[in-house]
């Protein structure tokens, strides 16, 4: 369960393996917060095998730091049981995700 | 023995923690000074003992003896804090040395803290216990305001924490006029977090059931309240539901919950309701969609929900239940307890990782249902007097507001005892579908009674109502004092062409036509009631006495 992060001019790759859950919340704010609000934010979930629900949480206050409404955040390569968890709760309305 | 290797054995000896290793026939291979000085079993009686056997049984609880065979079977790691003031914490994990898998127990004693460290372990420990004590409070005042159980809801919910809040909630209440309206709730986190927000819903939901507001109403205000007492990141998935009275026509709003399924008494899902709404507590109030999904439901049908603490649920072997797995038994026809039972199995002997909730709604038992009536007697402060108002409803507001529940409740503020509340909105419900439904959206009930009428009548009257232009409905209350109490005039007129009433009357009286469920209504609640007009007005009278 790690969190890495890297910049690529104005994008902000944040890169998540393993289990997305609570032990994340400190490790996960750093990576976004080291960046500005006006960044672009892509999450990599290629390496995430499951999120909780204080994951979306986490998701949700990075998106309340990126801006809310204007946040420009794409949550990318998720698997077919991630995209599940996050279509659940309609976070296809939050954020751009594929 | 090499320096190094002598030196980490003599760290292993005098760690202030216990240390055990056990190889993969369950047999103890190590066994440090702490476990012999804790357990004043000597090294030579502990090396070599299986753990089933009895000195040992007597050393490790149950639940770590289970965790020890859960390492050397499945590799699990398992964490066991010590629940109790004064009493241990295990980790138990596997280790892998030279192909051969061990087990690796550690073992820590609270008791053995620094003092400084002790008190602030006492605080924590102390503080913890307030809030589960508040938590509890709030709990149980919670389920107070469910003041009528209903009969044909069953709930199971199975805690991974008994003794904290799993952070699910089951609300139902019974609706003025007829009908149910149940809410069930997954609050992100658990314990005193997520009371904090289950309190304000509970309020709300049964606050506004009782004074017959709908779904959309009540959806919009718990939204608005979770968004001012969450901080970001918490939130609440939720569904709801109403029956309406006939208990025929189901209308559900799923945001993050799993599938409602409706299933028939043939046990197959005729019908399944998906989350399409984000969860409460996150959008902006004006951003939230309200629209329920509307389902014909008959008798014989049950509808299922749950949170998705069910699907998620792990056995020994990691598998999850899932939701063909559920799917499957619901199409065995298996009753709620064997439901509960198939769970039960399926999460045996392992540390639950998450709460599970599951109901199960029987239309029939609804249908049959008589309904509660609120027995609060409040303090009239006002004596019976004499008061009228008057309101003009252009189509712009019949179209977006739910006018009886603030109706009633305005009249309600101004005079007439509260026991009298729920018939008063019965009667002024009964009345003011008639104009709507019937005279300003010429709706027909006869609609109703064709198969899928229910489903058609509320889809086209829900489309009607969004394209209503030019109509009107004007309502009139006059309160005068009586000798024992009060008579409440409703007079409402609405601006569609009415129907030939004295015909109407005429087929009653002759038994030619059936009365229709409202109109006896009407009978029987008010004391007089009477259409006029082209029969686009009905005045009626209730009687009220102190």
């Amino acid at each position: 369960m790690t969190i890495s992060s890297s910049t690529d001019g104005d994008k902000q790759i944040i890169n998540i393996q393993g289990r997305f859950d609570f032990s994340l919340q400190s490790d996960f704010r750093k990576a976004y917060e080291s960046s500005d609000s006006n960044s672009h934010f892509i999450i990599d979930f290629s390496g995430a095998e499951y999120l909780d629900s204080s994951a979306l949480g986490m998701l949700l206050l990075l998106r309340d730091y990126a801006g809310g409404d204007s946040a420009n955040i794409d949550i990318m390569h998720c698997r077919n049981e991630i995209k599940n968890i996050l279509e659940i709760s309609n976070f296809q309305k939050l954020f751009k995700i594929s | 023995m090499e320096r190094q290797d002598r030196l980490a054995f003599e760290i292993f000896e005098h760690a202030d923690h216990g240390t055990v290793l056990v190889d993969q026939q369950s047999h103890i291979q190590m066994w440090n000074q702490w476990m012999v000085n804790q357990t004043e079993l000597k090294k030579s009686d502990a090396l070599g003992q299986s753990t089933g056997d009895a000195i040992l049984v007597s050393v490790f609880p149950t639940k770590v003896l289970t965790a020890i065979n859960n390492a050397l079977l499945y590799g699990r790691h398992s964490s066991l804090p010590s629940v109790e003031d004064a009493s241990y914490s295990f980790d138990v994990k596997v280790l892998t040395l030279d192909e051969k898998t061990f087990c690796l127990v550690n073992i820590f004693d609270s008791m053995s803290l620094y003092d400084s460290d002790r008190k602030v372990f006492d605080q924590l420990i102390h503080q913890h216990n307030q809030e589960l004590a508040l938590t509890s409070h709030l709990l149980e005042q919670i389920s107070g305001m469910n003041k009528f159980p209903l009969p044909g809801l069953s709930v199971w919910q199975q805690e991974k924490d008994a003794g904290n809040f799993s952070g699910d909630i089951v609300l139902s209440a019974p609706r003025p006029s007829g009908g149910i309206n149940i809410l069930l709730g997954d609050f992100v986190g658990r314990g005193l977090p997520a009371a904090v927000g289950a309190l304000p819903v509970a309020e709300v939901f049964y606050g506004m059931t009782e004074k017959g507001f709908g779904l959309s109403d009540i959806i919009e205000e718990i939204n608005q309240k979770l968004l001012f007492v969450l901080p970001e990141g918490l939130f609440c998935a939720a569904c709801l539901m109403e029956l309406e009275e006939q208990g025929k026509m189901l209308a559900v709003w799923n945001g993050g919950l799993p599938d409602v399924l409706v299933i028939d008494q043939h046990a197959k899902i005729k019908d399944r309701v998906p989350s399409s709404h984000i969860p409460l507590g996150i959008h902006a109030t004006n951003k939230v969609d309200l629209d329920s999904v509307f389902i014909e439901v008959d008798a014989g049908d049950k509808v299922v929900f749950f949170t998705d603490g069910l699907m998620n649920a792990e056995n020994v072997q990691g598998e999850k239940f899932g939701i063909q797995n559920m799917e499957r038994i619901l199409s065995q026809g298996k009753t709620f307890q064997a439901i509960q039972q198939s769970l039960l199995e399926h999460i045996a002997d392992t540390n639950q990782v998450d709460d599970i909730s599951l109901a199960e709604l029987d239309v029939l038992a609804m249908q049959t249902y008589d309904g509660g009536t609120s027995t609060e007697l409040n303090q009239i402060s006002l004596p019976p007097a004499y008061w009228q108002a008057e309101f003009e409803f252009s189509a712009q507001v019949l179209r977006s507001v739910d006018l009886v529940p603030l109706l009633v409740n305005v009249l309600i503020h101004i005079q007439a005892p509260h026991e009298h509340r729920q018939r008063i909105y019965t009667v002024l419900a009964e009345i003011f579908s008639n104009a709507l439904d019937h005279g300003v959206l010429k709706l027909q009930s006869s609609l109703k009674q064709s198969a899928n009428g229910f489903a058609e009548y509320y889809a086209l009257r829900a489309q009607r109502l969004t394209e209503l232009e030019d109509a009107a409905i004007k309502v009139s209350l006059i309160h005068q004092p009586s000798n024992d109490g009060g008579i409440l005039t409703i007079r409402v007129e609405d601006s569609g062409d009415g129907f030939d009433y004295h015909q109407h009357a005429k087929n009653l009286a002759e038994n030619k036509t059936l009365c229709g469920r409202g109109e006896g209504l009407l009978q029987k609640l008010c004391k007089h009631y009477e259409y006029s007009g082209k029969g686009n007005i009905i005045t009626a009278d209730y009687h009220w006495s102190a």
